[in-house]
């Protein structure tokens, strides 16, 4: 395409859109465009676009502005609190690292115990075993001591575990 | 001494709560957003329907649009200004509408690739049929760049600003798009009106 600008199209353009081309005062420019192809072209195409905005921006079915203003409140406020709180939702998912740590280590620590617990679980199945002396018997050899305080730190991951897992399921 | 209120507020510091007022406040109050609505949404609907060439599209993203604006932390110069980069905002936002993961850019989208799912709809708003099917069979940059220019009246200058595009190659791709569109219209016999 070879390339050959008028100088006058943006005169010729900016009329149309002022005043529309039959009304253009300017005679002179109304015979540059009857004569120049590229003002010609640039009038069809305006006079085309122009034509299209005003049917298309009638048939826009819009939202009330008082919508948009309550939900750009809505989106503004949610998305400072959001800002404000990201502290809060790092050093929950810390603590959530933390009891997951916690929990992988005590279970590393008292491995044999659990599993011995885990093996006996398989002769509850046999009719003459009582229950209560087949789960006691991996902790027999263990001192009171250690098994309370086995038991209380399994408490605390399940509480503080739930609390956390809710906590994050909640915020998203 | 004033009492706090027992709102999630008094769980943050106090300076984040400052800040966070701060930051919750909008560009506009409501009046004066009503009636910049008044004065844009209809051409920035056109503009967006008639790029897309999806009326439902430009429904979403013209909402998208006005609360982009709304949350921005843009220091509004003057209504101008505001609706320079309202249309920014519509053209990014349609920009992300159409990225695909490997051609990024509207330059590299086939022609016809948006053409019009509801362009019968087009139709029927173009009472005197000027535009007709010659405009979807526009590239959408070209779309854009001939509405930005000739519906909307935008300088280079602004049009750049609207879509990102360098100053000095709007002026070519003006005429290109404007070229290939008369030669369209030409094509369905349509010429330019000489008055009434």
């Amino acid at each position: 395409m070879k390339l050959k600008f008028c100088s006058r199209e943006e005169e010729a353009a900016a009329a149309l859109l002022d005043e529309g081309w039959s009304d253009a005062n300017d005679s002179e420019l109304r015979a540059h465009i009857d004569e120049c192809p590229h003002c010609m072209d640039v009038v069809l195409v305006a006079q085309a676009l122009r034509q299209a905005r005003i049917e298309t921006a009638r048939a826009a079915t819009l939202p009330a502005s008082g919508v948009l203003w309550w939900r750009a409140q809505i989106r503004r406020r949610s998305g400072a609190f959001e800002r404000a709180t990201r502290p809060i939702a790092v050093v929950e998912k810390l603590a959530l690292v933390a009891v997951a740590l916690g929990f992988a280590c005590l279970a590393a620590w008292q491995w044999n115990q659990i599993s011995d617990w885990v093996l006996q679980l398989t002769y509850l199945a046999r009719p003459n075993t009582s229950l209560l002396d087949t789960l006691w018997t991996p902790f027999s050899g263990v001192s009171g001591w250690i098994l309370a305080s086995l038991i209380v730190s399994l408490g605390a991951l399940a509480l503080f575990g739930g609390l956390a897992i809710y906590l994050l399921v909640e915020k998203e | 001494m004033k009492t706090k209120a027992a709102t999630w507020e008094c769980a943050l510091p106090e300076a984040d709560v400052g800040n966070m007022t701060q930051m919750a406040e909008l560009l506009m109050d409501d009046e004066t957003f009503a009636g910049f609505y008044q004065r844009t949404a209809r051409p920035l609907w056109a503009y967006l329907a008639r790029v897309s060439g999806n009326a439902a599209l430009a429904n979403d993203l013209l909402q998208e649009s006005y609360l982009r604006l709304l949350s921005a932390t843009f220091t509004a110069d003057g209504e101008v200004a505001c609706r320079r980069y309202l249309f920014r905002i519509a053209t990014n936002l349609l920009r992300d509408h159409w990225r695909h993961p490997v051609s990024a850019s509207l330059e590299e989208l086939p022609e016809g690739a948006l053409a019009a799912c509801d362009s019968r709809v087009f139709e029927r708003m173009d009472s005197k049929e000027l535009l007709g099917r010659a405009f979807v069979r526009m590239r959408p940059r070209e779309r854009q760049l001939l509405w930005l220019a000739y519906a909307e009246g935008s300088t280079h200058r602004e049009i750049a600003e609207i879509t990102g595009l360098g100053a000095t190659s709007i002026r070519l791709l003006l005429f290109r798009a404007r070229h290939k569109l008369a030669r369209l219209l030409r094509r369905q016999n349509i010429e330019p009106k000489r008055g009434t």
